[in-house]
């Protein structure tokens, strides 16, 4: 690639071609104020804060649109751009009302740092939306209008799920962005992630979450997914993909949990079943492809955009809903309490699982397998109120008998191990012994879709494993060309899987969630048991508790059926 | 004559586009020509978005063969096999019947702006439009002569520009322009003048001559410039080529008037066009004026817009202001508050 050489603020820089100004400025440690930009975006430039002003040109550009050519000479901190800026910022501030409250941004907040920064009044223009309108949609998306600043990347990140549910529109001259039920929301939680103000966010459980805490009259049991573990670091200013298990067993505790379990388990037992189903199809040659069902944005996205899947939808559950219903089934017993005694709370990467624990055709007698499910923002927040500084906490081993931290449970976090650990228990299955080189690195990676090939004894089982629904298209394309393509296809809806979840901690990107990803694999490959069918929790359950049929029908397996979506409900404030 | 032929033609006469722009037409043209694609489109662009002008509708309604015989030459000439007529909303209702029977049987499809406004005109809203998109404007680089229409090279030009190519096809180019002149004169209407003529000479030329203290917008009556009279004798008329002649104690007005242009107008992309046209209307219309402030809002929407739009208030504005200020004392509040509604 060719080399150019620009000038910032008096600094020469060599660089590559083609790179945009901010992105050079950025990887050479010099700061530009920007809000509105993301890389995993088409730079939309509406927040006009980036700006740089480049020699011979007649006003300032910005900097996130602006590509670099060889010989430019930029400055990025005159003062005509610091009063721009700040004039810019008050503009901001305008259409954003400072009701800090429950954000969740609030002790991280990007708008309040920069009104530091440029010492603005933010109260300088009164709020001017007249009628700013508040939605619920999907299952779990609230969107404030009187915090919106317009800068169109919830509607671009909801483009590149491929659901296009949000759009722009003109109310009295004023621009309001607005869901729509034409292409039903999947709760996905993308759209937040991509919000640099906090305007759209997930139903916030952190206060029912608290008041059970504080009641203290049932027994508290938290357990946390594999992607958290990775990821919730990075609220406390720990580089992505520090490893966090044991701090975050140790703050939960302090939290005033009484257990803390690995949803590992759950995740385990999730592969175990859907080996053996996979195993039964996959020689039956009934309804293949057979396709995951961990994630629940998927499984809202064939129910109300391709039913016509449901029957390729294996029936096997979520770690989330399996374990949630051992634990108040089965641990409940263990440790002499009703199984109503017991609240049940996920820690999740995913915004979507907020809407899987309130499908009652899980629920057992009408009481839900998960009381509730905080995202690793809610629980990052909780800690933070609570004075709780997770970097300084000494690690503890979870709860036994329940918690083991496992290899194949906890690459569940990242695109491609659903796939990888069913493959390694199914082969288990099919020849009686287990593969050699348990790392299936087709597998793993980044790509939106990737096909892996498992000679298992005289067959070949054909896969496919697809992260980012942007990705969905291209296979059913492929589906559409041959519908025999595979046997068993992965899906998970946040890109890079659940390291990129929905309810990650909001500064994602390519280069952070692909830390995320190594250090889950770190783990896999230090833990002891990297099976499913070896974890001795497992088989104990398999042998005992679910043995039966009907065991296995009531905990371990759930239904689909077609939907329209939930619809919205509009709320217009004054 | 067409392709390279007509470009070289172009190219001697000093055609520069008449949208306001001012780009040089044979540059664009051969943009487009040596674009390497399978399709290509030719747009021709009757918008006309800036209040005061007109003229783009004199020429639609008087020579509509002529503009779309211009069309056809310029699909010839770029190697492009679709073309559009795209219209400002009004201009479409009025003369849609008469153009589409024009067309019948031509690969050229008419379209209408979409929400209308002044914005519609900007050549990538206008591709956005016919695209069935939202109407906000997209960062260039990659110009509409790259990926245009679709993504396919556009040569896109106003109607006006689209007719004068004609002309100079057929040898009938006489370096004249069209010219819209409204206001507090006694002959309002489209005129035909030389290029590069001055206020006073094109007032005088039309029998337009102001009796009283007047001041003009010219080259467009959202972003044209303000002169006062007394340069009149050396203003040249840039822009779209419009002068609107107003009297001096209607500055105050005019200036509410634009800012309110400005808040209708805005597509509310960017932050400083949105928020900077809503508080400067917020401000003009207080009790009392914070001068200050309405400049640095001036400032940051001329120097951060993300589009010409936003940028261009600025110049008005300023002249505005000034002549408001010469006759400050007979600006009162009420005046203001009579103005708002
Ligand atoms: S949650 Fe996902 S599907 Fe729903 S609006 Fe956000 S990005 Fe779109
Ligand atoms: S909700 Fe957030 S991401 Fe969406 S337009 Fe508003 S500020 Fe931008
Ligand atoms: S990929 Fe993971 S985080 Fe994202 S929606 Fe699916 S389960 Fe939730
Ligand atoms: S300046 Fe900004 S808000 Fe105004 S029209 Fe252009 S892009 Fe839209
Ligand atoms: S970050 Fe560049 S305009 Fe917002």
């Amino acid at each position: 690639m060719p080399k150019i050489t620009i000038e910032i603020n008096g600094k020469k820089i060599e660089t590559n071609e083609g790179k945009t100004v901010f992105q050079i400025a950025k990887e050479n440690g010099i700061y530009i104020p920007s809000l509105c930009y993301h890389p995993d975006l088409p730079a939309g430039s509406s927040c006009r804060l980036c700006l740089a002003q480049v020699d011979g040109s007649p006003r300032p550009t910005t900097s996130c649109n602006l590509t670099a050519k060889d010989g430019m000479k930029i400055k990025t901190n005159t003062p005509e751009i610091k009063k721009l800026r700040a004039k810019n910022l008050e503009f901001i501030f305008g259409e954003h009302v400072i009701n800090c409250g429950d954000c969740l941004k609030s002790f991280d907040c990007t708008i309040l740092q920069l009104a530091k920064e440029f010492g603005i009044d933010i109260y300088h223009y009164k709020h001017r939306k007249s009628q700013p309108r508040h939605y619920t949609y999907g299952h779990v998306i609230e969107f404030e209008g009187n915090k919106c600043i317009e800068c169109n990347n919830c509607v671009e990140a909801c483009k590149n799920q491929s659901i296009g549910c949000l759009k722009t529109a003109d109310f009295n001259q004023e621009t309001h962005i607005i869901p729509s039920t034409e292409s039903p929301c999947i709760s996905c939680g993308q759209c937040i992630v991509h919000c640099p103000v906090g305007a759209i966010h997930s139903k916030n459980n952190v206060k029912e979450v608290e008041r059970e805490l504080s009641l203290k009259r049932k027994k508290i049991v938290f357990q946390f997914a594999p992607s958290v573990r990775v990821s919730i670091g990075e609220e406390f200013d720990l580089p992505p993909g520090k490893i966090m298990t044991g701090q975050i067993i140790t703050g939960l505790k302090k939290l005033g949990a009484d257990w803390v379990v690995d949803v590992d388990l759950g995740a385990d037992l999730t592969t175990y079943a859907e080996a053996l189903e996979l195993v039964e199809r996959f020689s039956e040659k009934k309804n293949l492809p057979m396709m995951t069902t961990c994630c629940p944005s998927w499984v809202l996205y064939v129910e109300t955009h391709h039913p016509e899947f449901i029957p390729n939808l294996t029936s096997v559950r979520s770690p989330n809903m399996i374990a949630g219903g051992i634990l108040r089934q089965i641990f409940a017993k263990k440790v002499s309490i009703q199984c109503k005694d017991l609240y049940t709370v996920s820690v999740m990467p995913c915004t979507a699982k907020k809407h899987e624990i309130n499908r009652q055709e899980m629920w057992h007698n009408g009481v839900k397998p998960v009381d509730a499910v905080l995202t690793t923002r809610e629980l990052a927040y909780l800690f933070k109120k609570r004075g709780i500084n997770l970097a300084l906490l000494p690690s503890a081993k979870p709860d036994s008998p329940l918690g083991v931290e496992t290899g194949s449970g906890t690459i569940y976090g990242s695109s491609g191990g659903v796939m990888e650990a069913a493959l390694r228990t199914g082969y288990y299955f099919i020849t009686g012994k287990n593969l050699k080189n348990v790392e299936i690195k087709d597998a793993r990676g980044m790509k939106g879709l990737k096909e892996v090939e498992v000679q298992i004894g005289k067959q070949t089982l054909r896969t496919a494993v697809v992260n980012g629904m942007e990705n969905i298209e291209e296979l059913l394309v492929r589906l559409k060309e041959d519908p025999n393509r595979y046997h068993y296809i992965e899906i998970m809806a946040c890109p890079g899987g659940c390291i990129g979840g929905g309810g990650q901690p909001i500064s994602t990107d390519e280069n952070i969630r692909q830390k995320r990803q190594n250090a889950i694999y770190e783990i896999d490959k230090k833990s002891t048991i990297r099976l499913a069918h070896e974890n001795p929790v497992v088989k104990n359950l398999m042998d005992n508790e679910l043995k039966t049929k009907s065991a296995r029908k009531r905990l371990l397996e759930t239904k689909y059926q077609k939907s329209a979506g939930p619809g919205i409900i509009q709320k217009i404030i004054n | 004559m067409f392709g390279q032929e007509l470009i070289d033609e172009i190219r001697k006469s000093g055609l520069t586009g008449r949208s306001g722009s001012g780009f040089n037409t044979a540059d664009k043209w051969h943009a487009v020509l040596n674009a390497n694609a399978e399709k290509k489109y030719v747009i021709a662009n009757g918008a006309e978005g800036e209040p005061d002008t007109h003229k783009d509708y004199y020429l639609l309604s008087h020579y509509p063969q002529e503009i779309i015989k211009g069309i056809i030459l310029a699909m010839h000439t770029v190697g492009a096999m679709e073309g559009f007529l795209y219209l400002k909303a009004s201009y479409f209702d009025r003369l849609q019947s008469k153009l589409r029977h024009l067309l019948r049987g031509l690969p050229i499809k008419l379209v209408v702006e979409n929400p209308g406004g002044y914005r519609c005109g900007e050549e990538t809203i206008v591709i956005q439009v016919i695209e069935g998109k939202r109407a906000e404007p997209q960062f260039k680089p990659p110009y509409p002569t790259q990926k245009g229409l679709w993504g396919y090279p556009t040569l896109i030009d106003n109607v006006e520009t689209i007719y004068t190519v004609k002309l100079i096809n057929d040898g009938k180019y006489k370096k004249t322009h069209y010219y819209t002149i409204s206001g507090h004169v006694e002959h309002p209407g489209t005129f035909e003048a030389p290029e590069n003529i001055t206020v006073e000479n094109l007032l005088v030329l039309t029998d337009n001559e102001p009796q009283e203290k007047t001041f003009a917008q010219v080259g467009g009556g959202a972003s044209g410039n303000i002169v006062t009279d007394n340069t009149y004798f050396s203003c040249k008329i840039t822009g779209t080529g419009s002068v609107s002649l107003h009297l001096l104690g209607e500055a105050p007005a005019r200036l509410l008037k634009l800012i309110k242009f400005y808040k209708k107008e805005s597509c509310g992309k960017c932050i400083p066009c949105r928020e900077g046209a809503y508080r400067l209307y917020e401000l003009i219309t207080a009790p009392k004026i914070n001068w200050q402030e309405i400049e640095d809002i001036l400032d940051t929407m001329e120097k951060t817009s993300f589009c010409a739009l936003g940028r261009s208030i600025a110049l008005p504005a300023r002249g505005l202001i000034k002549l408001a200020g010469e006759v400050k004392q007979t600006i009162t509040e009420e005046e203001y508050a009579k103005n708002n509604n």
